[in-house]
C-alpha cells in the first residue's frame, strides 16, 4: 500500500534520481529450508536488496543466513531474541516484541490493578509463545507478581477445556493469553468462562482484539487488556493514523492489524532513510536509520533495544492499552518507552 | 492433585474424546469399507466448518437448518471425490492414500482461495453451562457427546441391520468379495486375463504351468505380478527362451530366487539377446550395464558442467536443493522397492541433520567425522522402528510411520530445548570447512561436495537396482507373499532397505544442516514429506530413474511456481492427483505409453501398463 502510494506521487526521489518502486513477494510455507531458499531468490535472481514482512521465528534465522552476507536490510516481524544483535547488523525488527511490551503493561496492572497478585499465562508451544511466556515471566517476577501457571498448547487446538482446568486450579487474579492467536485466544478466553473463571483478562502480544471479540463472544471478552495492538480508530491516534486505517480498510476490506502497521510503517521508514542517506546502499540507508526518530503511522519511532539485543535494532514507539468494553475496542492509556522519552 | 480436579479431567478428557468420535466416525468408515486412509478427511470437515459459518453466522439462517446443509454439501463433496477420485483406486491402497495427500493439498490451498486465511468466528449455537457436584460441562460439549453417541448406536445398526449397510459390510475387506462372482470381479481379472493371453501369443506356444492358476488366486496373481515385473524391466516376457519347458522354468524361478544358479537362469539374466549382453557387460565389469551407466554418467556430466555455465548464487542453490533432494528421493525410493511408503523417511534425514550438527557445535568434531556419524545414527535407529514397524504392511505400515514422524518432530520441537532449539530452531551451525586443502564454504565447493554425494547414491542405486538384491526386492514389492513362499526372506529385505534408505537420508540430513546452517523441527514434518512422496511419484517408483525425473522436475516446478504463493501447493496437489489417476507409473513411463498408444491393436482394448505403485 505504502508503494503504491509512493508511486502515484510520482516516485522514491532519491538525491537526483526517481525510482519506481516494485514489490517481489515469495511464500516460504513457514518451512526454515523454504524461507532460504526464497530468500536465494529474492537477493541472487531478483537483486533485492530490501526485504520486509517475515512473520515467523524459526525461518527468520533462515533468511538471515543469506541477507546477512550479503548485506540485504531485513525488516521482520518475527518475535525472538536470537533475531536481534551485534553479529546481524542488517537486520531489524519493525514492530514492539514482548521484551519491549511486558514490563510497562504488568507496570501499569501493578498501578491501576493493585488486586491482581497471580498470573496465569497460556502461549503456543513455538517461538512467539516460548519467547512471550518467558519476558512476561521475567516482568512479572521483576514486579512482584507471583506466576500462577505457565503453559503451553499445541497451535491448532481447539479444545483447551484440559489445560484450562490444570491452569484454572491454580486460582490465578489474572488470565493472560499472551502469544496465542486471535482465534485460539478467542477460544481459551470462552472456555475459561464456561469452567467459570471471572478474572482479569490480559494478551500480550495479542494483535487483533477485533477477532477475539468475534470468536469469544462479547461477554468472554470483556475486560481483556490488550497493549500490542493500535485502534486506527481511537482518540490517543492521529488524523494520518485515522486516514491510514481508513484506506486500508477500503482497500483490503479489514480492520488493519498491527502487523500490517509495523510493515507499512517499515517501509515507509526505509524509504526516508533512503532519501535521507541520497542513497539506495544499505550501509548508508543503515546510518541513517538509525541517526534520527521518524514520523510514521506509528506516531514518533526510533531504533533501539541495545540494552536487550546488544544493538539498536528495535523499533519503539507509544504503546497503547487498549480493552475491550462491551464488544468493542476502547483504547485507555499510552505508554511512552524510554528511547523516547528521551 | 484433588479428587475434584481428576473427575473433571476425566468429565473433559470423556468431552474431547466423543468430539474426536465425531471426526473419527466417518475416518474409519471410509477405511473399513474402501480400505482408504482418506488424509484430506479433515478437510471435509474443514468444509463443513465453512458451509456453517456462511449460512448460520452470516446469513443467520436456522443453526439445525444450517446442519443439514452442511451435511448435504460435505456429502455431495464426499461423493464428487469419490465417484472423480478414489473410484477407480480401489483395491490399490497406497494409490488412494497418495492421491489423498494431493486432495488434502488440493482442498487446503483451496480454502484459502475462496475463503481467506482469516479466522471466521461463529457465534456457539449451544450455550451456557452445567454444574453438578462442582463439576462443570458446556452445553456444546453435552450437546456432542449426545450426537457422538447416537452417531455410534446408528451407523452400528446402519451396518448390522439394514439392507445397504450390509451390503457395505460385504464389499469390505475380509469379505471373500474377491472370490465373489460378479461385474466388478469380472472387471478386475480383464487385464491380468489379457495379459496372460498376450504373453501366450507372443511366446507362440502354450502357456506353462507357471503362468496356470485359478482367476483370484492368490499365488497365481503373484507370479503374473513377477512375471510383469521382469518383462518391464527387460523387455522380455518371464518365460525365458522359447521352447524351454515350463516346469524348470518354474524351478529356475525358485533356485535365482534362492540366490542359486541365478545368473544361469533367463529370468535373471536380462533377457536373450541385447539384454543378455547388457548383463553379462555388467557381470564382467561389475557395474550396472550401458543403458544405466549412460544414465549417471548424464547426470554426473549435468552436474559437472552446470557451474561452467553459470556461477550465479540462486542456479547454484536451486542445483544444490535438487541434489539434495535426488539423493533423499533415490534413499526413499529404494523403500518403494519393496512396496512400503515410509512416512517417516523424512524424520531419519531430520535424526542425521541434528545429530552432526550437535556433534559439532557440541563435542567439536569435524563436519568429515560427522556426516558418516550422523548418517550411522540414522541407520542405527533405523533398526529398531523397522524391526517394529515392518511388522504390519499397507495402510497400518503408513500409520505407524507416520506416528513415529511425528514423534520425532515433536521431541525436536519440544524436548531439550536447550540441545535442540526447541520451536525457535537450532542456529549457528558451521559449514563443512576444510578438507584436503580445499575449503567448502562457498556455494559453489558445496555445490560440488553435494554432487559427488548425490552421483556416489545414485550409481550406487541404480547399481543395487539391477542386481540381485534389486530384482528379489522388485519381486517382492509385486508380490510378496509369492517370494515368501519361494524362500525369500522378506522381512530381511525389507529391513535392509528401511535402513540403508534411512542411512542415506541421513546422509543427506547431514549435508541439509551444515548447508543451510538452521535447523527447525518443521522442516522434518508432514509437509516436506508429502513433498517428498510427490518427486518419488510424480516420477515414477516402478524405474530406478523415477526419482530422478520427479526431482528435477518438481523442484524446478517449484522455484518456477513460487510466486504463486500458498497456490503452489494447490498446483502441486493437483498433479498428484492427476498423475496417480492417470498415469501411476509417473513420467518416466509415459515414453512407453505413448508408444503402447500409437502400436495399439485395433478394435482391442489397450495393454495393462504394468506394476507401478499399486500392487
Amino acid at each position: 500500500m505504502r508503494a503504491d502510494e509512493i508511486n502515484k506521487a510520482g516516485g522514491l526521489k532519491v538525491g537526483n534520481d526517481v525510482y519506481h518502486i516494485k514489490i517481489v513477494s515469495y511464500d516460504h510455507k513457514a518451512l526454515a529450508a523454504d524461507a532460504a531458499t526464497a530468500a536465494n531468490k529474492l537477493v541472487f535472481q531478483d537483486k533485492v536488496k530490501y526485504i520486509i514482512g517475515n512473520a515467523v521465528g524459526a525461518t527468520c534465522n533462515a533468511v538471515q543466513t543469506v541477507t546477512e552476507p550479503e548485506k540485504v536490510l531485513f525488516s521482520f516481524v518475527c518475535w525472538g531474541t536470537a533475531n536481534l544483535g551485534p553479529d546481524k547488523p542488517y537486520s531489524f525488527r519493525a514492530m514492539l516484541s514482548q521484551w519491549e511490551v511486558a514490563d510497562p503493561f504488568y507496570r501499569w496492572v501493578k498501578e491501576k490493578h493493585p488486586q491482581i497478585k497471580r498470573v496465569a499465562l497460556i502461549s503456543p508451544n513455538d517461538t512467539s509463545g516460548k519467547d512471550t511466556n518467558t519476558a512476561v515471566v521475567k516482568a512479572l517476577k521483576g514486579l512482584g507478581f507471583e506466576v500462577a501457571a505457565d503453559e503451553y498448547y499445541e497451535r491448532g487446538t481447539k479444545d483447551f477445556y484440559p489445560i484450562l482446568t490444570k491452569l484454572l486450579a491454580t486460582k490465578p487474579d489474572m488470565l493472560d493469553v499472551a502469544a496465542a492467536p486471535a482465534g485460539e485466544g478467542g477460544l481459551i478466553l470462552k472456555q475459561a468462562r464456561e469452567l467459570g473463571f471471572k478474572g482479569a483478562k490480559g494478551w500480550t502480544a495479542g494483535t487483533n482484539p477485533f477477532t477475539i471479540i468475534g470468536v469469544a463472544g462479547k461477554e468472554a471478552a470483556e475486560g481483556v487488556w490488550s497493549p500490542l495492538n493500535i485502534n486506527v480508530k481511537s482518540d490517543f491516534v492521529s488524523q494520518t493514523v485515522r486516514r491510514f486505517g481508513e484506506e486500508y480498510e477500503k482497500r483490503y476490506k479489514e480492520v488493519p492489524g498491527v502487523i500490517a502497521i509495523a510493515n507499512y510503517a517499515a517501509f515507509d521508514v526505509i524509504t526516508k532513510a533512503m532519501q535521507d542517506a541520497r542513497s539506495l546502499e544499505t550501509d548508508k540507508v543503515l546510518a541513517a536509520l538509525t541517526q534520527k526518530p521518524f514520523d510514521t503511522v506509528w506516531g514518533k519511532l526510533v531504533l533501539g533495544g541495545k540494552e536487550t539485543y546488544g544493538i539498536d535494532r528495535q523499533f519503539l514507539y507509544p504503546m497503547v492499552i487498549s480493552e475491550v468494553r462491551d464488544g468493542k475496542v476502547v483504547d485507555i492509556a499510552q505508554v511512552l518507552p524510554a528511547a523516547l522519552k528521551k | 492433585m484433588s479428587i475434584e480436579l481428576l473427575v473433571q479431567a476425566l468429565l473433559n478428557g470423556f468431552g474431547l474424546a466423543m468430539a474426536y468420535v465425531l471426526v473419527a466416525l466417518g475416518l474409519t468408515l471410509i477405511f473399513s469399507i474402501l480400505e482408504i486412509i482418506n488424509f484430506a478427511h479433515g478437510e471435509f470437515y474443514m468444509l463443513g466448518g465453512y458451509v456453517t459459518y456462511y449460512v448460520y453466522a452470516l446469513f443467520g439462517l436456522n443453526y439445525f437448518a444450517t446442519l443439514v446443509l452442511a451435511i448435504v454439501t460435505v456429502g455431495i463433496a464426499g461423493v464428487v471425490a469419490e465417484r472423480l477420485i478414489f473410484h477407480d483406486l480401489r483395491g490399490k491402497a497406497l494409490n488412494a492414500f497418495i492421491v489423498s495427500l494431493g486432495l488434502l493439498w488440493v482442498m487446503q490451498a483451496g480454502a484459502q482461495l475462496g475463503f481467506g486465511v482469516l479466522d471466521k468466528p461463529v457465534p456457539s449455537a449451544f450455550s451456557g453451562v452445567v454444574r453438578v457436584f462442582g463439576l462443570v460441562m458446556s452445553v456444546e460439549r453435552i450437546v456432542v457427546s449426545l450426537t457422538a453417541i447416537v452417531l455410534i448406536v446408528g451407523l452400528y445398526l446402519f451396518l448390522r441391520l439394514s439392507r445397504p449397510g450390509r451390503a457395505m459390510r460385504a464389499v469390505g475387506p475380509g469379505s471373500g468379495r474377491r472370490r465373489a462372482p460378479g461385474r466388478q470381479h469380472r472387471r478386475r481379472l480383464r487385464p491380468r486375463l489379457r495379459c496372460r493371453l498376450r504373453a501366450r501369443r507372443r511366446r507362440r506356444r502354450p502357456a506353462g504351468p507357471a503362468l496356470r492358476g485359478e482367476p483370484g488366486d492368490g499365488r497365481a496373481a503373484g507370479r503374473q505380478g513377477v512375471h510383469h515385473y521382469y518383462r518391464r524391466r527387460h523387455g522380455q516376457p518371464a518365460g525365458g527362451r522359447p521352447g524351454r519347458p515350463a516346469p524348470g522354468r518354474r524351478r529356475g524361478s525358485r533356485r535365482a530366487l534362492h540366490g542359486q544358479r541365478r545368473r544361469q537362469h533367463p529370468r535373471f539374466s536380462h533377457g536373450d539377446r541385447g539384454p543378455a549382453r547388457a548383463a553379462a557387460w555388467a557381470r564382467r565389469w561389475s557395474v550396472a550395464p550401458p543403458a544405466p551407466a549412460a544414465g549417471v554418467a548424464l547426470i554426473a556430466v549435468a552436474a559437472a558442467v552446470l557451474p561452467l555455465l553459470t556461477r550465479d548464487s540462486y542456479y547454484l542453490d536451486v542445483a544444490t536443493t535438487i541434489l539434495m533432494n535426488l539423493t533423499l528421493t533415490m534413499s526413499f525410493r529404494l523403500q518403494v522397492s519393496t512396496g512400503q511408503i515410509n512416512m517417516a523417511h523424512i524424520s531419519f534425514m531430520g535424526i542425521g541433520a541434528y545429530a552432526s550438527a550437535l556433534l559439532v557445535t557440541r563435542v567439536g568434531l569435524s563436519f568429515w567425522a560427522t556426516l558418516w556419524i550422523g548418517a550411522l545414527v540414522a541407520a542405527l535407529l533405523a533398526v529398531p522402528i523397522g524391526s517394529v514397524a515392518l511388522r504390519v504392511s499397507g495402510p497400518y505400515y503408513f500409520l505407524i510411520t507416520f506416528a513415529f514422524s511425528e514423534v520425532v518432530r515433536l521431541f525436536f520441537n519440544n524436548f531439550f530445548e536447550g540441545l535442540f532449539g526447541g520451536p525457535s530452531g537450532l542456529v549457528g551451525i558451521p559449514k563443512p570447512g576444510r578438507l584436503l586443502g580445499l575449503v567448502f564454504d562457498s556455494k559453489l565447493a558445496l555445490y560440488w561436495l553435494m554432487a559427488v554425494i548425490s552421483v556416489v547414491v545414485v550409481l550406487a542405486f541404480v547399481r543395487l537396482d539391477y542386481s540381485r538384491f534389486g530384482l528379489t526386492a522388485g519381486a517382492i514389492r509385486q508380490a510378496d507373499l509369492v517370494a515368501e513362499t519361494l524362500g525369500v526372506n522378506v522381512f530381511r529385505y525389507k529391513l535392509t532397505t528401511f535402513v540403508l534408505g534411512s542411512f542415506v537420508a541421513g546422509l543427506a540430513g547431514v549435508f541439509f544442516a551444515h548447508y543451510r546452517q538452521v535447523l527447525h523441527s518443521s522442516d522434518f514434518g508432514l509437509e516436506p514429506m508429502v513433498l517428498l512422496v510427490v518427486f518419488a511419484v510424480i516420477g515414477g517408483t516402478g524405474s530406478v530413474w523415477g526419482p530422478v525425473v520427479g526431482t528435477i522436475v518438481m523442484t524446478l516446478a517449484s522455484e518456477l511456481l513460487r510466486e504463486l504463493h500458498h497456490y503452489e501447493i494447490l498446483v502441486f496437489g493437483a498433479v498428484l492427483i492427476l498423475t496417480m489417476l492417470f498415469a501411476p507409473e509417473g513420467l518416466v513411463a509415459l515414453p512407453g505409453a505413448v508408444r503402447r498408444f500409437l502400436r495399439r491393436p485395433r478394435r482391442r482394448a489397450p495393454a495393462p501398463t504394468g506394476a507401478g505403485l499399486a500392487p
